[in-house]
Order: C-alpha cells, then structure tokens, then sequence
C-alpha cells in the first residue's frame, strides 16, 4: 500500500510508521523521534539532573527502539517509555554504586539560551537537589506528575502499576521535599 | 537465672545487630533507606487537604484552611515545574540518533 491509499488520519500513526521503517523506510524512524524526544527528554533530565546524560539516554533508547522495533506489541509510545524510564534508572542504580556524583558546576541547564539560563532559580537548582536525594521511585512519579503534567491513569498505564500506588509514592515524594526545601521557601 | 542469661544474650545480640545495621545503613544512600528523610515536626507535614489540592480533588481554599504554608510553598515550586515542562530536546539530538542507526532495516519479529 502507497502512502496516499492510507487514510489521512492514519498516514502518521506510529504503527504505520513503524510499518514503514521495518520495510525499510529508515528515515520514517524520525518521525517517531520528532513526535516522542521533547517528553522523553524532559523525563531523562528531571530523573538525572543533566542535559548531557539525559541526551545520552535518549540516544541509546532511540537506538535500541529501531533495532527492537519489530518486537513492538501494543502502545509504541509506552513501550519506548519504559525503554528509557529504564535508562534512567540503571544510570541512577550505576552512580550510586560507584559513589559518583556529578558536580552542580559540571551541569550545563536544560534550558536552550543563555538568556534562559539566567532566569534557572533558585529553587530550580534547590529542586534538583532535593529530588537527588529521593528514591528513584519517588523521584519517577514525582516527576512524571508535576514535571510531565500527567494523570496518575496515564502513569499507571506507562509503569504498569496501580493509580493507589503510584498516589502513594507523589505523596511521599511531596512530604519528603517539603520537608527539605519548606524552611527555605515557605 | 536462665532466663536473665537468655535475655542478657538476646540484649547482646540485639546490640550487635543494631550496630550493623547502622553500619549497613550509613553505607546506602539516604533515599534507599526505609526512613522519613530529615525530622518534620507534625504542623509541618504536607496535609490530606494539600495533596487533594494538588491532586486536583480540592480545592485551594480547603487546601489553604489546612495549611497555608504548604500551599504557598507548593504555588512556588508549581511556577518552577511549569517552566520545567517547556524544556525540549536539544535540536541536534535527531540528527545525532539517526546517524548511528545501522543501514539497514530493524528485523521484522
């Protein structure tokens, strides 16, 4: 089938897509990193605090997405989302192992200008800090809630857990960094 | 007597256990472990009303009559994750991803 016997609503949908580049079409693949990299991307950079690593985890998610493609069963934009929500954890299991921790001098902002980088705050810089020091978990469904704007139904849905747990676990994350930061900024 | 050695015995290794469990403690990071991270006093703990609130299952009244302080906390760190979820992905990162795809075609499961 050409592209233009393809319904229009259906030309961009990530299963024909997908169907395109595993017939070989590899440059349809951008499509999928142009529709789903800004999320991911804010994803990556509030679980790890850098622009670098962030980017190097997309990178490696996208990669390790086309060559998976063909195994893509369901939702393509939750399985690639676990495909880095994992990223970000292994890289947080690794830098505790190794008791590495990157200097706040070493990380460059997300933001995309100088001129925003000005405006970084204070508490931006406070927040980061706070949430270096959750559980990875609480820092996930932190995140996913306040930085990414999602329902908990959507969260449930991407992480395969329960609405009351992922309820829990932003409750948690909220006390812990209130207790941290209210002092400071209450 | 027995049973003051017996108790003596278990203090001792209860002593002994605490002490390594501290020890094991101070080797994890503190997010790993099963604690409350720094002592909140009661009046300062985020409430029902506020997480409801920030749950968007209450509202700011209720959640300000319960404690004003977490909401004008919780105002401030919105303005913050606000701007947060306007970052975007650096524009070479697309370029960069599909240069170091393969040539070929992913397999077809």
């Amino acid at each position: 089938m050409t592209e233009s016997e393809i319904p229009p609503n259906d030309v961009d949908n990530d299963q024909n897509v997908i169907s395109r580049v595993l017939a070989g079409d590899r440059d349809a693949f951008a499509l999928l990193i142009g529709r789903y990299s800004d999320p991911l991307y804010r994803h990556a950079l509030g679980m790890t605090g850098s622009p670098d690593v962030a980017e190097d985890i997309l990178q490696t998610s996208f990669i390790k997405a086309y060559h998976h493609l063909g195994e893509v069963r369901g939702r393509f934009d939750a399985w690639l989302f676990r495909i880095v929500a994992n990223g970000c954890k292994d890289w947080l299991k690794n830098i505790r192992r190794t008791h590495l921790s990157y200097d706040e001098d070493d990380q460059p902002s997300g933001y995309a200008t100088p001129d925003e980088d000005l405006d970084r705050t204070e508490l931006r810089q406070d927040l980061d800090a706070a949430l270096a020091q959750l559980a990875p978990s609480l820092r996930e469904a932190f995140i996913m809630k306040h930085v990414e704007g999602r329902s908990y139904e959507e969260m449930a849905d991407l992480l395969g857990t329960t609405v009351g747990a992922l309820k829990m676990r932003v409750h948690r994350a909220r006390e812990a960094l209130q207790a941290l930061l209210e002092e400071k900024y209450a | 007597m027995m049973l003051d050695r017996h108790e003596a015995h278990e203090n001792l290794n209860q002593k002994v256990r605490d002490t390594r469990d501290a020890a094991v403690s101070a080797d994890r990071p503190a997010a790993d472990r099963e604690v409350p991270l720094p002592e909140v006093a009661a009046a300062d703990t985020i409430t029902d009303a506020v997480n409801m609130w920030l749950d968007g299952e209450a509202s700011e009244a209720d959640a300000r009559e319960a404690n004003d302080k977490a909401v004008q906390f919780w105002a401030r760190v919105a303005k913050d994750t606000d701007t947060m979820r306007h970052v975007k992905a650096p524009a070479h990162l697309m370029a960069n991803i599909m240069a170091a795809l393969p040539g070929k075609a992913p397999l077809a499961d």
